[in-house]
């Protein structure tokens, strides 16, 4: 199975990840021969199976209802910022 | 010559430590005159503070000066994944994209050791955000394994296992994903656990497949184990997946008892003992198998029928969630950014995002996101990951049929001996290999030890430890521990 590669820019683009092109190249056959390995899942009948989406099966999970205190320190969060302004992270402009 | 002091286990230690016969101080110093002089070459620390190592020990001592009573872990240095969250050491994951990194709090398991008193040496290597099984994927350059430096120490908690086998540390934190504390700790010759998923807090563990990972002990005893596992273990509702009836309080006391009177079944799944298992592996974890045959212990063959799916089940759903994990770093909140490039001016965020992303992850990272993001990815996501969570339930079914007969399973951690620098690095899919045998036990979320059950000899003399796999039923590490107990006082 060959993985075109428009299907890459595509899957690169969905995961904001910069490529170059000789990395295009590479990583198309490596995703290809993963996939094929991956592909024997289809032998096993599964039907009428409920998937297992976590390690557990806990359900609904929820905190107290209350007001959470401040744990963490924001000057300590701050500083692992590139770019700060007063208490946010600071980024280049979204919109144009 | 006398033994140095870093050869002991925990339990050693702290028998020491509570008669006064030595102190933390000297303990700390014994492990880092071995970090000074033999980690240049084995490389299992990509951080480490000898002064406040020795700053945390004195403070321990002092207290038990004053007549404190401290618990067994109280002094003992250890050894963290650079995964895991230690406040004021760097927390890279072993990529360039966490570099500059400083935790700025402790994880749940740091904050549970810190309160027994343990004490921090420093951060371990692994494979970039321990995505690997031989730390050859290290931004920062591969671990040797400590019997042969030829060769790796498994992976990813590879600078765990190896500083626990070299004596550079009493016992080390590992995380487990699909076998990264198994099969490293079976490479180097320790002990390490992988609990029950929901048994340890997962807080502050940088995360690589969250309803896979879980934080574990490496140590140089199954008691030890038991000791940390107890320590770091239990509920914390900053994880919302720990569960809370998971208490295993006195376990390292139980653990002492054995399986004497137990009359425990074992199963051996037949479906490990195929082909591509080395002569070796194979011999090793037969002959333990006749050692609890002695035990008293009832040997059945039984069936794991779809382990032949485990590893592909597993290599959609891990990069599944690791595209989403990943997706967190983007230059903006911490880490490595091109923001921070001097003269450089973004024009867009998107670009931020892109170059941060694109100079920071190394190739196993980018092509796991990848391949998440494929098989999410709409026209792929039913027959892939919609798949293969049916194909996880399957596998789990086949446990939970198995435990209805016996109480344990027994199987080798890995089918290979540690194998050679750049071997399997060419080819992905044979590095995904090395994960076979464990990788089943992560999809089910059931509990697994490592423990070494023998060396096989290799050309150039060079000894090479083997490991034997104990799986047990959620949340019945005790069974689990106490049977590799008796083992390893049988084999003494």
């Amino acid at each position: 199975m060959a993985i075109r590669k428009e299907e890459i820019e595509h899957l690169a683009k969905l995961a904001r990840l910069g490529l170059s092109e000789s990395e295009k190249a590479k990583i198309a056959p490596d995703l290809a021969s993963i996939l094929e390995f991956v592909g024997n899942l289809s032998k096993v009948d599964t039907h009428a199976v409920e998937p297992l989406s976590g390690g557990t099966d806990l359900f609904n999970v929820f905190r107290s209802d209350g007001a959470a205190l401040q744990k963490h320190d924001r000057k300590a969060l701050l500083k692992e910022a590139p770019e700060t302004k007063a208490h946010y992270c600071k980024v280049p402009r979204v919109l144009e | 010559m006398k033994t140095p002091l870093r050869t002991l286990t925990i339990a050693e230690a702290s028998k020491l430590l509570i008669e006064k016969e030595i102190s933390s101080v000297e303990l700390v110093k014994s492990c880092v005159e071995a970090i000074e002089t033999k980690d240049a070459d084995i490389h299992a620390f990509l951080s480490f503070d000898a002064k406040n190592a020795v700053l945390q020990a004195e403070a321990i001592d002092k207290r038990r000066h004053a007549g404190e009573s401290l618990g067994p872990i109280a002094g003992i240095p250890c050894a963290v994944k650079d995964n895991i969250l230690v406040k004021g050491f760097t927390a890279t994951a072993a990529s360039k994209i966490l570099e500059p990194y400083q935790a700025p709090y402790d994880a749940t398991v740091i904050a549970r050791l810190r309160r027994a008193g343990a004490v921090f040496l420093g951060k371990t290597n692994l494979d970039e955000f321990a995505m690997g099984a031989s730390t050859e994927n290290s931004a920062f350059g591969p671990t040797k394994n400590p019997h042969d430096f030829s060769r790796v120490p498994g992976g990813s908690s590879g600078g765990s296992a190896a500083a626990v086998a070299a004596d550079e540390c009493i016992f080390a934190l590992g995380s487990d994903t699909g076998g990264s504390i198994r099969q490293p700790a079976s490479f180097c010759g320790a002990v390490g656990l992988k609990p029950t998923y929901g048994a340890v807090s997962r807080y502050g563990l940088i995360a690589m497949a969250s309803s896979l990972d879980q934080i574990g002990p490496m140590t140089k005893s199954v008691e030890d184990c038991a000791t940390v596992f107890e320590t770091i273990a239990g509920y914390d509702p900053h994880d919302a997946t720990s569960v809370v009836s998971a208490m295993y309080a006195e376990l390292a006391n139980v653990v002492r008892y054995g399986i004497d009177g137990m009359r425990l079944a074992i199963g051996v799944p037949k479906e490990y003992f195929g082909q591509g298992i080395e002569k070796s592996v194979e011999t090793s974890v037969k002959q333990a198998i006749e050692t609890f045959r002695k035990l008293g212990v009832r040997i059945e063959e039984i069936s794991l029928p779809h382990t032949p799916y485990a590893l592909a089940c597993y290599y959609i759903v891990m990069p599944a969630e690791v595209s989403a994990n990943l997706a967190r770093f983007d230059g903006v909140k911490y880490g490595f950014s091109t923001l921070r490039e001097s003269g450089r001016h973004a024009r867009a965020l998107q670009e931020v995002y892109f170059e941060t992303r694109a100079k920071g992850f190394g190739p196993e990272a980018r092509r796991r996101i990848m391949l998440g993001t494929y098989v999410l990815s709409a026209g792929y996501y039913d027959a892939y990951y919609a798949k293969a969570q049916k194909v996880r339930r399957v596998v789990q079914r086949d446990f939970l049929d198995a435990f209805k007969k016996v109480d344990l399973i027994l199987t080798p951690t890995s089918p290979v001996l540690p194998f050679r620098f750049g071997e399997r690095t060419r080819d992905p899919v044979s590095m995904y290999l090395a994960d076979v045998y464990t990788v089943s036990i992560n999809l089910a979320g059931i509990p697994a030890l490592s423990l070494p059950c023998g060396f096989a000899e290799c050309q150039g003399g060079a000894k090479l430890p083997i490991g034997l796999q104990i799986i047990g039923k959620h949340f019945d590490e005790k069974t689990i521990l106490q049977a590799a107990y008796a083992y390893a006082h049988a084999n003494a």
